[in-house]
């Protein structure tokens, strides 16, 4: 049994006309004919004077809700999550992944996927000309720590504190069984209060365990321009493409606390080793 | 298991101020993880009115068995909020439609969510659970009755009584005279929720053993029924666990009701759900 206390709604809107909507993301959780938990996201946040909230295309949004009272993951099926939009400003999500915190074994709580789905079809609006009201995320598998991971999801948001956005590269490496077996890098700017989503090609496929026993994460900055992190997760996906049927934890940092990253060091450390997760 | 292919949708809103909305019903069924309804009814009724629509066949029939108490929920599309008190999912197979078998599966009684997109005023949507379609030996302690009265007739509405009445062998176990409810009774191209409580508990397989049940009209204003389904209900309040098909009358016919028997029947017996 895992009980959750903390769900985080990660989504990705797909990169094309009208994609994006300002209205809010509406996320239930059912377990046995009890809505356990229901939120709605705003998922994208604009500075003042950045325009209304919202996603818009192409945009990714990452945000924290909490529970009423934990819920057991355990009892969740493939019914049990859905996903609607709280207006007619029709949204086209590409990727949706539900990520929840389990207590109390682990402390700091231990992050895991509970329900995802990829390269969506269908779009969603309150009006039934645009698409429909709703829609199921069916469940992913935790995975274990001996999981094969064929690919890797990064999932960053850039803090709001002034100049924490960088015009920089970054870098994510994954070393494991004393091979480096992840060096990708993100190419584009990373904007304040800004989520980003990137699904990550591997070298060679590797488990958490190969990671834990001879390996480490490392991300890092390739530019002088500092960036501050607000939150980075990191996942393994056990297929190469399409949705996976478990989702491993590699990494998770949902409130970053481990400094800025700059190449110039005295604004920052030009990369930091990620917490591997349990 | 019942392969569901036909789909019926009914509510009866709560009678309450702003109830009632003009905004397009959804309602979606998952299996597993896929949708395999996902359909939008234009209910509009008011505050205190009930809705029944369906008998149209599914692009994808489901296996009745294979939901769960998360596969069944309504949403509303709109910002006009929606307060549905009871609410009840019913389906049938083709194969069976003859036979009138309606198969239960979902219900809620008691709700007291306004549902609406705009966040303030409740949720998006609610999830609907699971009941049971119950046996010939299910004990039932209350009868529902959803009617819906014919649209494309002049005068198809009436303002007489009507009455439903049960009978175990020869003794009397239901007796319910509906007349001038909270709802627009029995008007032209209306639907009608009524909820009667049995004398003395009953079984279907009792009824199908020598006893019948009867629908009569009072008066002399004919009436002319479009659809007509009869449930019993295993609780004596609340939400039933198990709900059972008495009468399964998805499309009426050609017969008025009326105490003019030059205009049509003053009492019929309704053919019981067999099985």
């Amino acid at each position: 049994m895992a009980a959750i206390d903390d769900v985080w709604l990660a989504a990705l809107t797909k990169d094309e006309d009208d994609a994006g909507s300002r209205n809010r993301f509406n996320l239930t959780v059912n377990i046995d004919g009890s809505d356990v938990f229901r939120h709605d996201f705003l998922l994208g946040w604009n500075l003042p004077g950045q325009g209304t909230t919202g996603l818009r295309d192409g945009q990714a949004g990452l945000e924290e809700a909490e529970p009423s009272a934990p819920f057991d993951s355990d009892k969740l099926t493939n019914s049990s999550v859905r996903l609607g939009l709280r207006g007619d400003d029709a949204w086209a999500p590409k990727h949706v992944m539900v990520i929840g915190r389990a207590q109390p074994d682990f402390t700091p709580g231990r992050f895991v996927a509970l329900a995802m789905e990829t390269e969506i079809d269908r779009w969603l609006s309150a009006d039934s000309d645009e698409g429909r009201l709703t829609m199921p995320v069916r469940r992913v598998a935790a995975g274990t720590s001996s999981t094969v991971i064929r690919r890797v999801l990064l999932l960053i948001y850039t803090d709001r504190e002034s100049d924490a956005d960088t015009e920089s590269d970054i870098k994510l490496q994954i070393a494991a069984s004393g091979q480096l077996m992840l060096d990708q890098k993100i190419t584009h700017d990373l904007d304040r209060v800004r989520a980003y989503w990137h699904f990550l090609e591997v070298e060679r496929p590797f488990t958490r365990a190969d990671i834990a026993t001879k390996g480490a994460m490392h991300l890092s900055i390739l530019g002088t321009d500092a960036w501050l992190p607000r939150t980075v997760f990191v996942f393994g996906l056990d297929t190469e493409e399409g949705r996976p049927g478990e989702v491993v934890t590699l990494s998770a940092v949902p409130k970053w606390d481990l400094g800025w990253l700059s190449t110039d060091a005295s604004e920052g450390a030009p990369s930091v080793p990620l917490p591997i997760s349990n | 298991m019942s392969t569901i292919d036909v789909l019926w949708f009914a509510h009866l809103n709560r009678n309450t101020e702003d109830a009632g909305s003009d905004r397009t019903i959804n309602l979606t069924i998952n299996v597993d993880g896929e949708d395999v309804l996902d359909r939008n009814f234009g209910s509009n009724v008011g505050d205190g009115e009930a809705y029944l629509n369906g008998g149209s066949q599914l692009e994808a029939p489901f296996d009745s068995a294979a939901l769960t108490n998360s596969s069944v929920r309504i949403g509303v599309r709109g910002d006009d909020a929606w307060s549905p008190g009871d609410v009840l999912v019913f389906g049938h197979s083709l194969a069976e439609f003859n036979s009138g078998v309606a198969v239960p599966f979902a219900m809620e009684s008691g709700l007291t969510e306004f549902l609406s997109t705009d966040a303030p005023e409740g949720p998006l949507t609610v999830p609907l659970r699971r009941v049971d379609p119950g046996t010939s030996n299910t004990v039932i302690r209350r009868v529902l009755l959803l009617v819906h009265t014919q649209w494309s007739t002049e005068d198809s509405g009436t303002d007489s009584a009507i009455q439903l009445e049960v009978f175990v062998g020869e003794n009397l176990v239901l007796r319910e005279e509906i007349d001038d409810t909270s709802q627009s009774d029995l008007e032209k191209a209306t639907s009608n929720w009524y909820v009667m409580n049995a004398l003395v508990p009953f079984t279907r397989g009792e009824v199908q053993a020598g006893g019948r049940i009867a629908l009569s009209i009072l008066g002399d204003d004919a009436w002319k029924p479009m659809a007509l389904f009869v449930f019993g209900l295993d609780t004596a309040s609340g939400r039933p666990n198990q709900v059972v098909s008495l009468v399964s009358r998805p499309v009426w016919g050609p017969r008025w009701m009326s105490t003019d028997t030059s205009e049509g029947d003053p009492s019929v017996d309704l053919m019981v759900t067999p099985g």
